[in-house]
């Protein structure tokens, strides 16, 4: 059958969609994102899509066998606060849970955040005190009920909450994981005291032992609701008025795709929808070229984001952070730093700084001559050559070389008493040093060595400083993939749809326990994760996936008792038996030293299984990818306008180590599978520009990715 | 050889340099975090350093602050002490009488050498969950002498180029109670200290021994410049504090006693003193510090209060200077037990230091945003053991009580339950977390309306935790504070104090026989048993299965007078149930109804409370000589208090701040020109409470009564001056 697989990422600024058909050809479209209405970058996107392929848009809709996409909807509403008003009902005694925080005042600042006491402050709540009430009601950590709930309590609490304003409702009580009934018993009154108001119980969402984070993850999913409810069905009505005939599928923050009617309930694992592509492309890449340990490299505008994909897999972490909130939702683990091409630079107390502070879009750097007077990492790299100021977004941005010197003369060189050049590459340096920081303390710290990984870079600004900042790591290759400036878009095309389902039902050895399976009993073991399973088989199958090609993958988390630090421990597919669980426990053990240093473990107090988690897929139409051997250079990129160069080679001064240097420049058009580089150059495609370090040698591999690693 | 640090160093370098060390402290401590994964080390009750050959702090975590600078002190003490010092060295110590705040701190210490040169050192410390002594947890509020505490370890080597001396690793692990974990957190500082080791080697590699070397001692000297610059803008003078820790005059007694901490503080030019010899002497009871543990707090205040000015390290000490005779409760020596102490009178020290600063950042228009009250009153021990509910013994902290309310600032409220000053990036754990791991049912944890101080900002309201056992017959508990017969969070400019601690008990009680009835736990000293409020120092207590303990902490104190409030501001905290109504309407002087503000009743209730001063007000003892006149251009301002102005002579004169009234001329003690209002520990709040023989004193300018300051102190206690301007 002819497939035609459209995806998009809908982000802040721009929406990339990528369109891959059946013969594997990338083409990739960029449109500016329209807030109010997704849906018109998405369209405009396909507009050129159409155009570039002689085809109407009705049409090219029409033919769309897949259409999947990201979106910053539910992360933007969070962060502008346009959420819906959220009422919690927790259990009495407890309704300071989110208030309290644990008492961490610093959650979620950086170091310079924690190092302020006298301007530290918590976060805004994400549900204030005045929406939140108490129902009398008690369940202990076995499960049994201390004190039965209160239901004319629970009823007079729903009526207020809805008094008061609260458009959505979020139940929230201490131990409801173990037991949920009375969560369960406070959903029906719901529906009775306030009927169609749309709520969440925390032992549905995240059945998952720690009040603060299940709180605040039950009210934020509560919020999201009516919003991705709201965008998601104003997309899909659009294209299907547009002529679209597949069903929308969504990108989850656990970097598997879902049906509109999974993600409704779940809206907040969606948040990270938009970042979480990046990494999922790296996979998919990786598979293809072989390499199974990526550091996946994102460097934008404002911030610098970095995953994992280890042993072939996106590495997913427990939780994710929306500004200072932290969501306690599996979510494939992007760790950020306030650095990108738009990070001011100063002095302080005469100690050059480099960010966080971004310019943003508006006004943007200096040579963007929007107003913009600080100077940039974008400033910088222009005024060292790195960039042409008349590549700038496929040249729709024409750069001014002068505003950038002009800025950099006055906020860096002069009050630091440093050539021009010398303080734009001492910009450059420290905003490298401080990827480079990020990236070591993803891997290095975490227990993995660069050396292991290959580096991926993509982004806007990514392919012109990887070469500097993977370097440093000394990781084995650098990659830039042709997709970099949609690489999100692209992962979004590559994903599975994907369910996952978790239960906190600890399981524990006492210390000194000799024979782990005599106590951590098989059976019990087995029983939790097949519960799991069903589930997860029936929910895919009610999202009319074909459950035939079902992979599931089923992890323990465990630790030491008395300790704090969990790891997930994948679990052989089939039933456990005796020598599974022995088995089972050396593997985390083993894992744990390899993570936190040999000698770590500390088995003499015992072991704990905390949490059981299911993660079940279902491959969508995955895109075969066409070798560009023996093709035309890269069909993906426009045939004419901007972007459509020749295919010439040229030279441009670059400073670097303190003086200039002549880089080769390769226009797009000369990038063709085998082009062997050597020696400082510079490549300007359509939408980025890739650097290869003086020390350094490139090649193009057989699907147009850029591969860069040490000369000889 | 040691490291040269006097190199030129270009700025790009440098930064990339500084921030390398701050990315391979972190490393380190991680290493340290993830290898130990002990809860209290988890709760940041641990904190890693990078140091200077000569012991200097280069960089700083930002967990608990007093160790690291008690880490400066072990490291110059082993210069002192040892001229055999070699790579593969790893010291300990946790001699509170030398460099700790109590035994349970044991700090190791490991010399960095790159290629021969002697460059740096590494340090990091964790609270021990038990090194013996008399009560499991070694934390012993009654002992009368150090015998009866933890084990104390002498400066000395761990390991001794790179050969672990494993007979005093043991000598250790057997003193203790809990030997597994001890030795595990030990391992745990080996990890950290190797992790960090490397990288430093890596970074000498790359940059050359001298410029990491000369890193570390720039960004001090910067520090200290940009710090000195800092004093240089602030008035000079004398500043004066004196805060107090009550304590029951024996074990169990309710009866309590005060102990006076003094500070005098002396700012000359860009230099600071803080002279602690008026504070009483040592005793042997609850509460003594060791002069490592005060002067680390001086430290810790120093890293809170400039650091958000500075970048952190050694510099913001340089300019410091402590003095303090041995002897003294804030110094005691050896046989006095310091156990208990770790967060006793250093505590007050360290508040009554912040009272000085808070005087004289005051009068700088810049620099006014750091003054603000004690940010930390006392930390109300909550340990509790016996047979868990999986039948193992068990010993466990409740870091609980680190859940208080912060201080009021000039620009904004304390934060609610924000935790502790000296502890920045810290917190507790989930009570699902506690409940899965000890045979304790929490009744609540929640945010005490009205705790924190009252005021134009006012202080954060904090935590009360209540607990009974479930699973287990009985459990054991040692619970000690100060601060519950008086407010050690005293407000500024006329904020008043945050709540009193408070320890209760009920007994006899059912608690999980009422709850399983269907009966709703509100309150201790409504339910069916016994209630009885705790004095501050119990050990050896028992709680049986159905008796409820609750804890209930001290909180921030307010900045400025309440009745200047914003209105909406006070609003807003009846609505969200910060403030109850009562207190809206009597100390603010708000009155709100049907959930929003009575605007005629709020007027006639804050006039009401003006009329209710002018009556009670004794005139100032030194009346203004002449009217208000004096159009002078003001020359600066104390805090919200005062405005001063010069007059023909160039000496200040002072007026409200307020109203403007001339108040008089700024020499001798400023109160003399303030009307003064003994007032009752309930107008302070009706969580305060007051001990017999201390008194509560507003001070209010004389012309429109608003608040200048309260103080808290005791009837006899001399009168001391806030300030004498050199």
């Amino acid at each position: 059958m002819d497939t035609l697989l459209v995806a998009s990422d809908i982000g802040g600024t721009f929406t990339d969609t990528v369109m891959i058909d059946g013969d594997g050809a990338i083409r990739r479209y960029k449109a500016p994102t329209v807030p109010e209405d997704p849906a018109v970058g998405v369209l405009n996107t396909l507009e050129f899509a159409a155009k570039d392929t002689g085809t109407d848009l009705g049409e090219l809709l029409a033919r769309i066998s897949l259409f999947a996409h990201g979106t910053t909807v539910a992360t933007n509403a969070m962060l502008e606060g346009k959420t819906a008003r959220v009422g919690l009902l927790q259990t009495r005694g407890f309704g300071d849970t989110l208030s309290i925080m644990r008492g961490f005042k610093s959650l979620g600042l950086d170091e310079d955040g924690v190092k302020n006491f006298r301007s530290m402050v918590k976060q805004e709540l994400v549900v204030p005190r005045q929406l939140t009430r108490e129902v009398s009601e008690r369940v202990d950590y076995r499960g049994r009920v201390v004190q039965p709930l209160d239901d004319g309590d629970a009823r007079r609490a729903i009526r207020e909450l809805r008094d008061a304003g609260a458009e959505v409702l979020a139940v929230s009580l201490l131990w409801a994981f173990k037991n949920s009934a009375h969560e369960r018993r406070i959903g029906e009154l719901i529906e009775e005291e306030a009927p169609g108001t749309l709520y969440t119980l925390s032992s549905q969402l995240l059945p998952r032992l720690g009040e603060y984070r299940r709180t605040v993850t039950t009210a934020v999913n509560a919020s999201l609701r009516p919003v991705l409810r709201t965008a998601v069905r104003s997309l899909e009505t659009t294209l299907r008025d547009s002529g679209m005939k597949a069903e929308p599928l969504l990108m989850q923050s656990n970097g598997g795709l879902a049906r509109v009617s999974e993600v409704d309930r779940e809206a907040a694992s969606t948040v990270m929808s938009g970042p979480v592509g990046g990494v999922v492309a790296c996979q998919h890449l990786g598979e293809l070229r072989q390499d199974g340990n990526i550091v996946a490299t994102d460097m934008g505008g404002t911030s610098f984001e970095v995953g994992l994909v280890l042993n072939g897999r996106a590495h997913i972490a427990n939780s994710t952070w929306v500004g200072r909130h932290e969501l306690a939702l599996p979510s494939v683990a992007v760790r950020t730093v306030g650095a990108g091409s738009g990070s001011i630079a100063g002095v302080n107390h005469g100690l050059l700084t480099v960010g966080p502070e971004s310019a943003g879009a508006v006004p943007g750097p200096a040579c963007y001559g929007r107003g913009g007077e600080r100077p940039t990492v974008a400033d910088a790299d222009l005024v060292l050559g790195y960039i042409n100021p008349d590549n700038f977004l496929g040249g729709r941005l024409k750069l001014d070389p002068q505003c950038a010197r002009q800025a950099i003369a006055t906020h860096v060189a002069e009050p630091l008493g440093l050539s021009l050049e010398e303080a734009a590459e001492g910009i450059k340096t420290v905003i490298d040093a401080r990827m480079a920081d990020l990236i070591r303390t993803a891997t290095i710290q975490q227990g993995y060595d660069p050396g292991d990984f290959v580096l991926y870079a993509y982004g806007g600004a990514g392919p012109s400083h990887a070469f500097s900042y993977g370097a440093e790591l000394r990781t084995k290759e650098i990659v830039v993939p042709l997709t970099a400036s949609v690489h999100s878009a692209f992962g979004v095309a590559t994903s599975d749809l994907t369910v996952a389902e978790e239960l906190s039902d600890p399981m524990m050895s006492p210390p000194g326990t000799q024979d782990y399976a005599s106590v951590l009993r098989a059976e019990e073991i087995n029983g939790r994760l097949t519960f799991l399973a069903e589930r997860t088989r029936k929910r895919l199958t009610e999202a009319g996936a074909d459950v035939s090609k079902l992979h599931s993958s089923r992890f323990v988390e465990m630790r030491f008792r008395f300790q704090i630090h969990v790891l997930s421990v994948p679990v052989p597919d089939g039933p456990l038996d005796d020598d599974g669980v022995r088995r089972l426990v050396a593997r985390f053990i083993e894992s744990y030293e390899a993570r936190f240093g040999e000698g770590s473990a500390f088995e003499a107090a015992g072991v704990e299984l905390t949490t059981f988690r299911v993660v079940a897929t279902v491959p969508t139409a995955r895109p075969a990818l066409r070798s560009l051997l023996a093709d035309r250079p890269d069909p993906g990129a426009p045939a004419s306008g901007p972007g459509a160069r020749g295919s010439g080679v040229t030279q441009r001064p670059v400073f670097q180590h303190g003086e200039w240097h002549e880089a080769q420049v390769y226009a797009h058009g000369a990038v063709r599978p085998g082009l062997a580089l050597r020696g400082l150059s510079i490549i300007e495609m359509p939408d980025t520009t890739v650097v290869v370090g003086a020390d350094q040698a490139a090649v193009v591999d057989e699907y147009g990715n850029v591969v860069i690693s040490p000369a000889n | 050889m040691t490291a040269q640090t006097d190199q030129k160093i270009d700025p790009v370098t440098f930064e990339v340099i500084r921030h390398k060390l701050w990315s391979i402290n972190e490393e380190g401590s991680a290493t340290m975090i993830h290898v130990s994964g002990s809860p209290v080390v988890h709760a940041t009750d641990y904190n890693f350093g990078l140091y200077t050959a000569a012991g200097e702090m280069a960089v700083i975590g930002v967990y608990l602050l007093v160790p690291v600078y008690t880490g400066s002190m072990a490291i110059r003490e082993f210069l002192r002490r040892f001229d055999d010092i070699a790579d593969g060295d790893v010291f300990i110590i946790n001699d509170p009488y030398i460099a700790a705040e109590h035994q349970n701190d044991v700090q190791f210490c490991a010399p960095f050498f790159h290629d021969g040169q002697f460059v740096a050192w590494i340090g990091c410390m964790a609270h021990q969950v038990d090194l013996g002594g008399m009560d499991a947890g070694s934390w012993c509020p009654t002992a009368t002498d150090t015998f009866q505490e933890g084990l104390r370890i002498p400066p000395g080597r761990i390991v001794r180029e790179g050969r672990l001396n494993q007979e005093l690793w043991n000598i250790i692990t057997d003193n203790s109670r809990m030997p597994f974990t001890v030795s595990n957190d030990m391992t745990a500082f080996l990890a950290g200290l190797k992790v960090a080791a490397e990288r430093l080697h890596e970074l000498c590699e790359r940059y050359g021994a001298d410029v990491v070397a000369g890193v570390m001692g720039q960004s001090i000297d910067a520090s200290e410049r940009a710090f000195r610059k800092i004093l240089a803008a602030l008035p000079d003078g004398k500043f004066e504090h004196t805060s107090y820790l009550d304590r029951p005059v024996s074990a169990g007694a309710h009866e309590t006693e005060l102990l006076a901490i003094n500070c005098r503080m002396t700012k000359t030019g860009d230099r600071l003193i803080f002279d602690y010899n008026g504070s009483d002497p040592q005793s042997a009871g609850y509460g003594m510090a060791t002069r490592a543990g005060t002067v680390g707090a001086v430290a810790t205040l120093m890293l809170c209060l400039f650091g958000s000015e500075v970048p952190w390290n050694h510099g913001l000490m340089r300019p410091v200077e402590v003095v303090i005779d041995d002897g003294l409760c804030v110094t005691a020596v050896s046989p006095m037990p310091v156990s208990g102490g770790a967060a006793g009178a250093n505590w007050v020290a360290m508040n009554a230091a912040a009272g000085c600063i808070a005087k004289m950042v005051s009068f700088s228009e810049e620099y006014a945003g750091l003054a603000f009250g004690p940010g930390d009153g006392s930390w109300q021990l909550a340990q509790f053991g016996g047979i868990n509910q999986y039948g193992e013994p068990f010993a466990a902290m409740y870091l609980d009580s680190l859940l208080w309310g912060g201080p009021a600032f000039a620009d904004r409220d304390g934060v609610d339950s924000g935790g502790a000053m000296v502890i920045l990036g810290g917190g507790t754990q989930d009570v699902e977390q506690q409940e899965v791991g000890q045979p304790l049912l929490y009744l609540w944890r929640r945010e005490v309306r009205d705790s924190g101080g009252a005021g134009r900002h006012r202080g954060g309201n904090g935590i009360e935790f209540a607990l009974t056992p479930i699973d287990t017959d009985a459990v054991s508990g040692v619970m000690a504070t100060h601060g519950t017969t008086l407010p050690n969070r005293t407000g500024i400019f006329g904020g008043l104090p945050g709540s009193c601690a408070r320890f209760e008990i009920v007994r006899g009680s059912n608690a999980l026989g009422d709850l399983a009835a269907g009966k709703t736990i509100e309150r201790l000293d409504l339910v069916d048993g016994s209630y009885e409020e705790l004095p501050g120092v119990n050990s050896g207590l028992v709680v049986k299965q159905g008796e409820i303990i609750n804890v209930r902490l001290q909180n921030g104190g307010g900045y400025g007078d309440p009745i200047v409030r914003d209105l909406q501001d006070v609003v807003r905290d009846v609505q969200s149930g910060a403030v109850s109504a009562a207190v809206a309407s009597r100390i603010y002087g708000v009155v709100v109804a049907d959930g929003g503000l009575d605007r005629q009743a709020t007027e006639s209730r804050r006039a009401e409370i003006r009329a209710a001063r002018r009556r009670a007000m004794r005139p100032p003892i030194r009346p203004s000589a002449a009217p208000a006149a004096a159009d002078s251009e003001a020359s600066g301002h104390w805090g919200d208090s005062l405005t001063l102005r010069r007059d023909g002579n160039g000496a200040h004169i002072a007026h409200c701040a307020h109203c403007d009234a001339l108040l008089g001329e700024l020499r001798g003690d400023w109160r003399e020109l303030a009307g003064s209002i003994a007032v009752q520990a309930d107008d302070l709040g009706p969580l305060v409470q007051l001990p017999p023989g201390l008194v509560a004193r507003q001070f209010v300018c004389p012309s429109c009564v608003t608040a200048l300051w309260v103080e808290v102190l005791p009837a006899d206690a001399p009168a001391w001056r806030d300030f004498e301007l050199g």
